[in-house]
């Protein structure tokens, strides 16, 4: 297929192309909301609560607009200026109509899919700590937040990682965690929520405090 | 273009099969004989005998190819079938109007009306493009004081489109909503308290608005004369004691198939008290908050054994797996089972499956895998129609399903008709095993979700494996091709898929040749819908003597211009050439983002929105 532009932004559909290392895929939620609960108890407020008490709602929608974009369906499908990705031409945007999955079933099968699969695929990423040439390995899908991460990676390399809600301490003491993101860039970790940071990590890397 | 427009041969609008137009002077020669002009030997008028006569024996026939054929044969026959059709059949709600249809057949019993494009069901065209109901129904509400039968799909209907349709019709007696919208609770309200000879409510597929209206109240508090209550699409909360209380009270209730919000253990008391079902569909097959603790204690092994009668089982939307043995009992008997929302392994299903000797229709989501696909072959020999579904539909490169399970299903069960098979790769091989397998194919529906994908194995097009469908399986009629596909792919359905009426197109072709091999080749195409395929002016002018014998043509994202559009609207005048943009904001760009043209006798339709132009 070929790798192709992502679309980063929130409320855009994700091509799972770009993302070799994820098996079940995780659908970026709007910011804002909370990292740290598990994916089962997302997937029971979708399937339980949102649908209920809708009123009138055009006929085109599915449910609420929240659950739209915890799955990575933009509200107007064929609105293609909305997604953000770069290069891509509306046409190759369309991703939303294809397959042919009417878009109740998508919904719904999304819902089931984010659930099955979490339970069983893992996401294992390179971990490098500034100064030691040899990584380790990390199952990100284990952890269900930042701060289990953090709390992974303090007890694997032996330091303190810095949580990202803390103020920075620029200090040779202490460590940041940072991420290579699918754009080759270094970021620090923790700007974005758990799950789109999970769509886009390729790798981890330790680096001392007072470098950022 | 050289007939007229008004001859016999256009007036069966409605009709499916249709051949093609007769031969203007033939039909005229008849007339002229049965009018006593021009011929050896004087034909009285036909008298009033013969045409009772004649009325009596149309009853017969039921088929709506069988009666568009006869009115054909003269005006006598013509007029005597107009007379005698019960069942109305529009195959495309703008092909002809209400009030013509309605002034040609004045004593009709059951309509059935089909609106938008297929295609609309996956967004590629914005909402409120028009198929409504409302003058459909207005038209029907005077001239039809009988009507018993409702079926839509595709259609907009709205809560007063359901009042005016529950005020008109005493006798009303079927009402089948098939993926249609734009009404909600207080409709079914409407029509479930003033039908009251209703039998059957079907909702399938439609979504339907929560107005917080408890519609299964609004049904008679008598006894009621329902034998089938559809309502697995329906997103709201029903009421369920309202619920089990008709149950109770329709004992002809045959088929019920539950929505989302009714638990496992509600399942179970509404099974007890209708153990006469033949079609059940389960809810969500699990505990939903409110009592789980004591739904999991009840005997769901008895209540299914109790439905001696059940062949049709779907629903479990939110299946607890272990839950699945209760439904062992009736295995055995089913004829159809719809696991597509059932998110089960191999390991679940196999245990189920092995008892489902009589299965002739399976649907499952691909969560079961090739094992389970597997499983599925070696049993179910009576198999006609399989469909599996991704719990994934996104592009990737390996999915649960592929080659594989496409394979064992093709040498497990021989009598396979119909099949509609997602999957993230594929091989010729196995596509070709099919084609030899399972010669009685009708419909051959392949989604590679990769698109553009070749043969996982080999990697060539998927060109010979589709050529093998039209080539071996000789009563195909619908067929959806997918992954990487040159023209050679539609040189061959062009030159083997003699009987193919519908036809499904996505990012396939090189140029134009591709589709200028299917309308020069296949004599029955009626349905042709085609995404993102390098496919121009040039190749669209090449079905011009075709579009006539078609339901519809949609192409989008492909390479036409307005202008090649323009050319083919000029040249076929009952042709209406509708033109779109699938996004409202943006500018037109060198091609026609959406082509959609079907013929018609009402030329311009009068509810164009605003992304709509009519050529």
């Amino acid at each position: 297929m070929g790798l192709r532009a992502a679309a980063h932004s929130s409320s855009s559909s994700i091509d799972s192309s770009n993302h070799p290392d994820l098996d079940g895929l995780l659908i970026p939620k709007p910011s804002g909301s909370s990292s740290s609960s598990s994916l089962s108890h997302k997937i029971k407020i979708f399937n339980g609560g949102t649908n209920s008490r809708n009123s009138r709602r055009s006929s085109h929608t599915r449910t609420d607009l929240s659950t739209d974009l915890r799955l990575g369906l933009s509200i107007s499908p064929y609105h293609h200026s909305d997604l953000s990705s770069t290069t891509s031409s509306p046409r190759e945007e369309a991703l939303l109509s294809w397959p042919p999955i009417k878009s109740i079933l998508r919904c719904t099968l999304s819902g089931k899919a984010e659930n099955f699969h979490h339970q069983n695929s893992s996401l294992f990423v390179k971990v490098y700590m500034e100064g030691i040439p040899i990584g380790r390995k990390l199952n990100l899908f284990a952890h269900d937040g930042y701060d289990a991460l953090i709390t992974s990676l303090s007890l694997m390399f032996k330091t303190t990682i810095l949580c990202p809600d803390n103020n920075h301490v620029h200090s040779e003491k202490y460590h940041v965690l940072t991420y290579e993101d699918q754009e080759g860039d270094w970021m620090l970790v923790g700007d974005v929520p758990w799950e789109i940071f999970l769509t886009t990590v390729k790798r981890l890397k330790i680096t001392r405090a007072d470098r950022c | 273009m050289g007939d007229d427009p008004s001859s016999s041969s256009q007036m069966s609008e409605d009709d499916d099969d249709r051949s093609p137009p007769l031969d203007p002077s033939s039909s005229n020669k008849a007339r002229n004989c049965s009018s006593g002009s021009g011929c050896d030997y004087i034909i009285p008028y036909p008298d009033q005998v013969l045409e009772n006569v004649l009325e009596n024996v149309l009853c017969f026939l039921t088929a709506r190819q069988d009666r568009n054929a006869a009115s054909l044969v003269c005006k006598s026959w013509y007029r005597a079938e107009a007379l005698t059709r019960s069942g109305l059949f529009i195959g495309n709600c703008y092909a002809v109007s209400p009030r013509r249809a309605t002034a040609r057949f004045t004593r009709v019993r059951a309509v059935s009306i089909k609106g938008k494009p297929r295609f609309a069901d996956f967004n590629l065209m914005p909402p409120n493009w028009g198929a409504h109901f409302r003058p459909w129904v207005s038209a029907m509400a005077k001239a039809y004081p009988w009507l018993e039968k409702v079926y839509l799909k595709r259609m907009s209907v709205t809560d007063d489109d359901l009042a005016l349709l529950a005020e008109s019709f005493p006798g009303f007696k079927e009402l089948l909503l098939v993926c249609c919208d734009g009404f909600g609770t207080s409709g079914l309200a409407v029509v479930a308290s003033k039908c009251r000879q209703l039998k059957v409510l079907d909702l399938i597929e439609s979504e339907v608005l929560d107005d917080d209206v408890d519609w299964i109240c609004c049904f008679p508090e008598s006894l009621t004369c329902l034998e089938s209550l559809i309502f697995d699409c329906v997103e709201c909360h029903i009421n369920f004691e309202a619920l089990e209380r008709l149950v109770m009270r329709s004992p002809l209730l045959k088929k019920l198939r539950l929505n989302r919000h009714v638990s496992i253990g509600q399942l179970h008391r509404l099974m007890v008290r209708a153990p006469q079902l033949t079609h059940l569909g389960t809810g969500s097959f699990s505990t939903l908050e409110g009592n789980p603790q004591g739904d999991q204690e009840l005997d769901y092994v008895s209540a299914f054994a109790a439905c001696k009668s059940l062949v049709c089982l779907s629903g479990f939307r939110e299946i607890l797996p272990d839950q699945l043995p209760a439904i062992y009992p009736v295995c055995a008997n089913l004829t159809n089972l719809n696991f597509s929302y059932a998110n089960i392994t191999a390991e679940q299903l196999i245990p189920v499956i092995r008892h489902c000797h009589k299965l002739q229709i399976f649907w499952v989501l691909d969560s079961v895998c090739d094992e389970g696909l597997k499983a599925v072959a070696a049993t179910c020999k009576e198999l006609r129609e399989l469909r599996v579904f991704p719990v994934n539909a996104r592009e990737d490169t390996e999915g649960p399903v592929s080659e594989v399970g496409l394979q064992a299903i093709s040498e497990g069960c021989r009598k396979l008709q119909s099949i509609l098979y997602f999957c993230q790769r594929m091989t010729n091989a196995a596509v070709i095993a099919m084609s030899k397998n399972c010669p009685d194919l009708v419909v051959f529906r392949l989604c590679i979700m990769g698109r553009h994908r070749p043969d996982h194995a080999t990697g060539e097009s998927m060109d010979e494996g589709f050529g093998a469908i039209v080539m071996n399986c000789k009563k195909l009629t619908r067929l959806a091709v997918s992954g990487l596909l040159t023209d050679q792919a539609f040189s061959y359905i062009g030159q083997f898929g003699k009987l193919v009426r519908t036809l499904s197109v996505a990012f396939a072709g090189d140029s134009d040749m591709g589709l200028k091999y299917l309308l020069e080749g296949c004599p029955k195409l009626q349905k042709l819908e085609i995404r993102d395929s390098p496919f121009g002016d040039s190749a669209l002018r090449s079905g011009l003597h075709h579009y006539y014998n078609m339901r519809f043509l949609w192409m989008s994202s492909c390479l036409l211009t307005r202008e090649g559009c323009q050319d083919v609207a000029q040249a076929l005048p009952r042709l209406v050439v509708e033109v779109m943009k699938s996004d409202e904001e943006e500018e037109t760009g060198e091609y026609v983002d959406i082509l959609y043209l079907y013929r018609s006798l009402e030329g311009q339709r009068d509810d164009i929105p605003k992304f709509v132009d009519i050529l």
